[in-house]
């Protein structure tokens, strides 16, 4: 025992050593303006071209500063970022960033436009595997170098075969998506058996053949699909065109729309008009890099090297790494090199991956924290009747929805849909188990700006024993069996048990619910492996493209199985339409003819409820929740 | 003979049991709660709403509803008593099969020791490192295939009720899922009993008067081993009933709307702040159902010590 | 004896690569991979991304690759996390360390002695007390305990919080959470351990012959009375240092235990494989400390 106790205090002292650090108080924090967070996880990574998510952002953008920054107080003005002025052409098409003059990294280095066609080269580069990537895809010629469309440049503008082009166009450059390709994941192409290879070949199309499957094909053509009267020499250039340039990068000649004119002006050429360019440059996917520091640590299109290590990690803007140990805290201090420095206020900002948000209430009721990430809807009432003063509940840019599995047998009625849509009481369901004020939601987009949403559903049980009643099970509901596919996050379960008696009370059907864990349940919805299944959408920019654009066909976020050409025609014409309010009125019918069809049940628009100390200042309510850091205040 | 000798120590053990306070009224308590878990949700003396009414969360205790209302707004008595159903049978069932698997793997181990017992004890090691997550997945996938198969031909063939029929579909794959994963400690313990009493004189003199093995393994040894292996089981019954709930969470056994008294002890433990009935009123039942089981096992491990007899 | 370790260690080992090749393979039957997300990826973004972890390889070659980077000496890289798996265990398993030793520690004084004394005062209303007290330990879940704690002791003590991680104070309410129910055990497990042995003929002789009592206990007794509870303290041990998902969650612990779950459940392969490569090294060491005291405690286990 002895022993035992000698062991036990020698390793106590030895983390004392390394743990024993002034115990400060929220107090002290806010004296010496150090802002304290919860932000929920651990980040998967500070690389802004390779993180998706909204936690990650919340400290990459502290650390790192677009073009243009969101105003404190009102999210329609964009001030100035890493650019002091943005100039758009006539149509929207051409925009021209004036960087700043004494722009800096926060190792001293200059910020110039180099570092940002580097940073979009980089992001888009194919093998690099961005997982956002398309969100740069506006820009001229990017998604053809992204998605490696090499085609492109080896054929369509080669001048071997330039002319060609009309006989050649029909060639399998591109691969053929309705080929699951799944199949051919951990199996070496030279032992498929022949007619797999054709598939194989068929299913990639020849940008996305390896070298070695190409050298194959030459010796043996017939492994690969040609179109019909394509003569062998053709075949044989084009191959050989093929087979020399694997490998290659692209970029030079994909002649992708961003320019540095000079050291400090950027031109940035789009495919279509875009006014909303600003605002994507708010987005993490639009920051730029540190080109001598990725460099120094890796190549251009090498994911997860050190260069994000806390002892490499060097930013733009108003605060820079000061330490980050894994699953315990993220902390920045403030950069001395930020071209705005004097109108940052804090000196720093702490990070807390508190994944447990009932700890997270309490340790902010308990003086620990500035502010949370959330609120559990358990704790809102409770929150709103003690803590009135620090309790938030603010509009967030995000709807939660039904999906309805459009490919199974019962649910390709569109009667059953809408008569499970138009018996969902979302109204109760708000009042009674999300009490976070949310707003019933009507459409897929939540109003924005100057988007007004849709209205094409309520909670009407008449209409939904009408449109029940159509349906073949309507005398016999209880023979109807769909399952609810839900997962064990956020009180998921309760919400399914409240849907599955609206649905019982008002339909008489008994639907059978089915709790995943997080990954089977997003591995289920990918798959379409579900009757009907709870899942939200949260924007990524200010535009309802970002609610619209994921339910077409193929996208991976539809996961509905649904799919319109007309629906898709109106997106298209209005990503052509210059007039910001007549684009925004073509996006309108575009939503009004998908949910004429009913494939998803609105639910809500989400709101943002979290605890706000009163020591914090300029905290205002924002759409994304994307507060800019530099004007946050602490005062006693 | 021997079935004389049998009963002569079973009664012996059931007189013992009854002076021993304690463990009577647990008894009682314990067949108390199993017959309200059993009966009363199927009578009226309770109000069965199922589907709850959103309106009426959380309402306090009343006379229409006597322990108030959960967070949809059904009847938290009737939620206590229905869960009961599967956490009692999960907490019965289970507990068998782990016993089993893992009093005959221990024991055998630790009878035949050497390579034998080096090999089934690493086995053993194994299976505990092995992630407890990744097991429970992969059942539950195994299992839903099954059991979608399995449920017309209960139905159909076996002729079961559809509500019996469902009960057996979401039991079954449960304890044997806990109870498959719930072995190993059980086996460690039993092995190092097996392996300290097998050196006994009384065992050495078994051995050589020529009794099989079979025969000294569970009619000399184990029977001298009933006592860690009651209080283990005891230890055993409160874990397995709130993996259950764990399992759950992760598609295998009771889904919603069906409930069970692991479930709502997790649920409840968010309102713990903020309505605090719903995590107590599930803790009381579930702790005085464990307090009875305990002291009943305390109570048997004693009536059946064959050493106590002498005192 | 000292064969003996060795064999152990050789058989360790022998565990601890099945165990990483089992986990290797059943993580991917499990339907979902590391690259499963909320937010799809394009097919061809996610064929990129496969190449990059080289998940495109069919999986004997994965497995011989996770060989080859292990015998290297590094364990790969979380794909969820993107930071090496080497550097997420060693922050985190001294915390778990600290938290699982304080713990165990805790456990020990409060459920041995609490066993053996209820033991000697067998169906004394101080037996039936601390048995009661026990089995609401036991009965009481952690997630149920970590709240209480946090709401009613830290808001109350001046120098404990309800959650976060800095100096030694903070690991009092952790090691407690995790070690109650670990004492209730204890406490269970060492009474009846002790039962069993005070009802056998050589006690019976010993008291008989009018020995002092206290010198009994402490000689024979308590050799092989605590067997059963050193055969269970060995694993618990290993689960106690591994860390607890639940434990580290409630009071914000940058321990091990959230990694097991999360790599589990985000099949965040590379992460998980060191994990239990670790559990795997611990529950084989734990174990055979624990045989090699169970032997010395009772010589009748010597072969």
């Amino acid at each position: 025992m002895k022993q035992a106790f000698l062991l036990i205090s020698s390793i106590a002292a030895s983390l004392c050593l390394c743990h024993c650090e002034s115990k400060s108080t929220l107090a002290d924090y806010t004296k010496e303006k150090i802002l304290v967070m919860g932000n929920s996880n651990e980040p998967g990574g500070l690389d802004p071209h390779v993180v998706t998510g909204v936690l990650e952002s919340n400290i990459l953008r502290s650390m790192f500063e677009g073009l243009c920054v969101e105003d404190p107080v009102d999210a329609s003005i964009h001030r100035k970022g890493a650019a002091v002025s943005w100039t758009p052409n006539d149509d929207f098409t051409e925009w021209t960033f004036k960087l700043q003059p004494n722009g800096k990294w926060s190792d001293g280095e200059d910020v110039t436009a180099h570092d940002y066609v580097f940073s979009y080269h980089r992001i888009l580069s194919p093998t690099f595997g961005a997982k956002y990537a398309s969100m740069l895809h506006y820009i001229k010629g990017a998604k053809d170098y992204n998605q490696k469309n090499n085609e492109v440049y080896l054929i369509k503008n080669h001048s071997n075969f330039k002319d060609r082009w009309e006989s050649l166009k029909n060639i399998n450059y591109r691969g053929d998506s309705s080929i699951d390709k799944k199949q051919f994941e951990g199996t070496k192409f030279a032992d498929l058996k022949t007619n797999d290879k054709r598939n194989y070949t068929k299913a990639f199309g020849l940008n996305h053949l390896s070298k070695e499957v190409l050298l194959q094909i030459k010796k043996d053509p017939s492994l690969f699909k040609w179109t019909d009267n394509l003569d062998k020499v053709s075949q044989e250039s084009i191959l050989d065109t093929y087979i020399a340039s694997s490998g290659k990068d692209f970029w030079d000649l994909a002649n992708v729309g961003v320019t540095a004119i000079d050291r400090h002006t950027l031109k940035i050429n789009l495919n279509a008009p875009v006014p909303f360019l600003p605002d994507l440059t708010k987005h993490y996917t639009w920051f730029a890099v540190p080109k001598h520091i990725v460099l120094k640590h890796g190549t251009i299109s090498e994911p997860n090297t050190k260069w994000t290590n806390p002892e490499n990690l060097v930013s733009n803007g108003p605060f820079k790494m000061k330490t980050w140990k894994f699953n315990y805290k993220i902390e920045v201090e403030r950069n001395p090199h930020y071209w705005d420095f004097e109108t940052v206020k804090l000196n720093g900002i702490i990070f807390l991956p508190i994944s447990n948000s009932y700890t997270e209430t309490r340790m902010f009721y308990n003086d620990q924290l500035h502010i949370t990430y959330n609120l559990p809807s358990e704790m809102i009432e409770y929150s709103k009747k003690n803590y009135p003063q620090y309790t938030r509940q603010e509009t967030y840019l995000g709807t939660n929805f039904l999906r309805f599995n459009n490919t199974q047998e019962e649910l390709k009625d569109i009667n059953l849909r809408k008569a499970i849509a138009y018996a969902t009481n979302s109204d109760s369901l708000i009042k009674y188990v999300k009490k976070g004020g949310q707003k019933v939601a009507t459409g897929i987009t939540p109003p924005m700006g100057q988007y007004k949403a849709i209205n094409s559903i309520e909670f009407n049980p008449t209409k939904a024993k009408e449109y029940f009643a159509k349906t073949k099970f309507a005398n016999n509901p209880e023979d109807l069996k769909i399952t609810l596919l839900t997962t064990d996050k956020d009180g998921a379960k309760t919400e399914a048990e409240a849907f599955y008696a609206m649905w019982s009370d008002t339909l008489g059907i008994k639907i059978q619910i089915e709790q995943r864990e997080w990954t089977s349940y997003q591995d289920r919805m990918s798959k379409i492996d579900y009757g009907i299944v709870t899942g939200g959408w949260v924007g990524d920019y200010p535009d309802p493209t970002t609610f619209l654009d994921m339910w077409k066909k193929g996208d991976g976020n539809n996961r509905t199985g649904w799919s319109s050409s007309a629906y898709e025609e109106k997106l298209k014409v209005a990503s052509l339409t210059k007039d910001p309010m007549q684009r925004l009125s073509i996006l309108r019918e575009a939503e009004s003819i998908m949910m004429a069809d009913m494939p998803i049940a609105p639910l809500y628009w989400k709101t943002s409820n979290y605890l706000v100390h009163k020591s914090v200042k300029n905290w205002n309510p924002m759409i994304m929740k994307n507060q800019p850091y530099k004007f946050i205040d602490l005062e006693q | 003979m021997k079935i004389e000798q049998g009963n002569s120590l079973w009664s012996d053990a059931w007189l013992r049991l009854k002076k021993n306070r304690l463990a009577f009224i647990s008894l009682w308590t314990l067949l108390i709660i199993i017959l309200a878990c059993f009966i009363l949700p199927s009578t009226s003396l309770v109000e069965a709403n199922p589907n709850g009414n959103l309106s009426n969360a959380f309402a306090p205790p009343s006379s229409k509803h006597i322990l108030g209302t959960d967070q949809i707004g059904r009847d938290l008595l009737w939620r206590i008593l229905k869960g009961g159903q599967i956490s009692l049978l999960v907490g019965l069932i289970a507990t068998i099969i782990s016993i089993l698997i893992g009093v005959s793997y221990g024991a055998i181990a630790g009878y035949k020791g050497g390579k034998t017992d080096a090999v089934l004890m690493r086995i053993v090691d194994i299976l505990y490192g092995l992630p407890f997550l990744i097991l429970v997945i992969l059942f539950s996938i195994v299992i839903t295939d099954i059991s979608k198969q399995a449920k017309p031909f209960l139905i159909e063939d076996l002729k079961l009720s559809k509500n019996f029929a469902e009960l057996v579909i979401n039991i079954i794959p449960l304890c044997l899922t806990i109870g498959l994963l719930g072995w190993y400690t059980m086996a460690r313990v039993v092995r190092s009993q097996v392996l300290s009493s097998k050196k006994l004189e009384y065992i050495e003199a078994a051995v050589s008067l020529g009794l099989s093995h079979k025969n000294i393994l569970f009619k000399q040894i184990l029977p001298n081993q009933l006592g860690p292996i009651i209080v283990y089981t005891t230890l055993t019954i409160p874990g397995f009933i709130l993996t259950e709930a764990t399992l759950s969470f992760l598609g295998v056994g009771v889904q919603p709307p069906n409930s069970s008294w692991g479930i709502m002890l997790n649920e409840g433990a968010n309102y713990m702040e903020t309505k605090p009935l719903l995590i107590i009123f599930p803790s009381v039942v579930f702790a005085i159902t464990l307090l009875a089981l305990n002291f009943l096992g305390d109570g048997l491990r004693d009536a059946l010590d064959p050493k106590a007899s002498k005192d | 004896m000292l064969k003996t370790i060795l064999d152990r260690l050789l058989q360790g080992i022998v565990v601890i690569i099945c165990l990483l090749t089992l986990t290797f393979f059943l993580i991917r039957l499990v339907p979902g991979d590391p690259l499963t997300d909320e937010k799809a990826m394009p097919p061809q973004v996610r064929a990129e991304n496969m190449k990059i972890f080289k998940l495109d390889k069919s999986q004997p070659v994965q497995y011989l690759y996770y060989w080859k980077t292990l015998l290297q000496g590094e364990m790969g890289i979380s794909i969820k996390k993107r930071q090496p798996v080497s550097m997420i265990i060693s922050q985190s398993f001294p915390v778990s360390v600290i938290i699982g030793i304080t713990g165990m520690f805790i456990a020990v004084i409060i459920g041995i002695p609490a066993g053996i004394i209820a033991a000697l005062k067998h169906n004394s209303l101080i037996d039936n007390g601390t048995m009661f007290l026990a089995m609401l330990g036991i009965s009481i879940p952690t997630f149920v305990v970590g709240p209480i704690l946090a709401k009613f002791v830290a808001t109350q003590v001046p120098f404990l919080k309800v959650a976060g991680w800095g100096g030694p104070f903070d690991w009092i309410l952790p090691a407690i959470t995790l070690g109650l129910g670990t004492a209730a055990y204890l406490a269970r497990i060492t009474r009846a351990g002790m039962l069993d042995i005070l009802s056998q003929d050589f006690i019976r002789t010993a008291k008989a012959k009018g020995a002092d009592q206290k010198s009994i206990i402490i000689k024979h007794a308590l050799k092989g009375g605590l067997v059963p509870a050193i055969a269970y303290i060995g694993p618990a041990f290993a689960m106690l240092i591994t860390g607890s998902f639940v434990v580290e969650t409630i009071f914000q612990v940058p321990g091990m235990g959230q990694h097991f779950v999360n790599a589990t459940k985000e099949r965040d392969y590379f992460l998980l494989q060191g994990m239990v490569l670790l559990f795997g090294v611990l529950i084989v060491m734990v174990n055979l400390a624990a045989d090699i005291l169970l032997t010395y405690l009772n010589p009748r286990l010597r072969s």
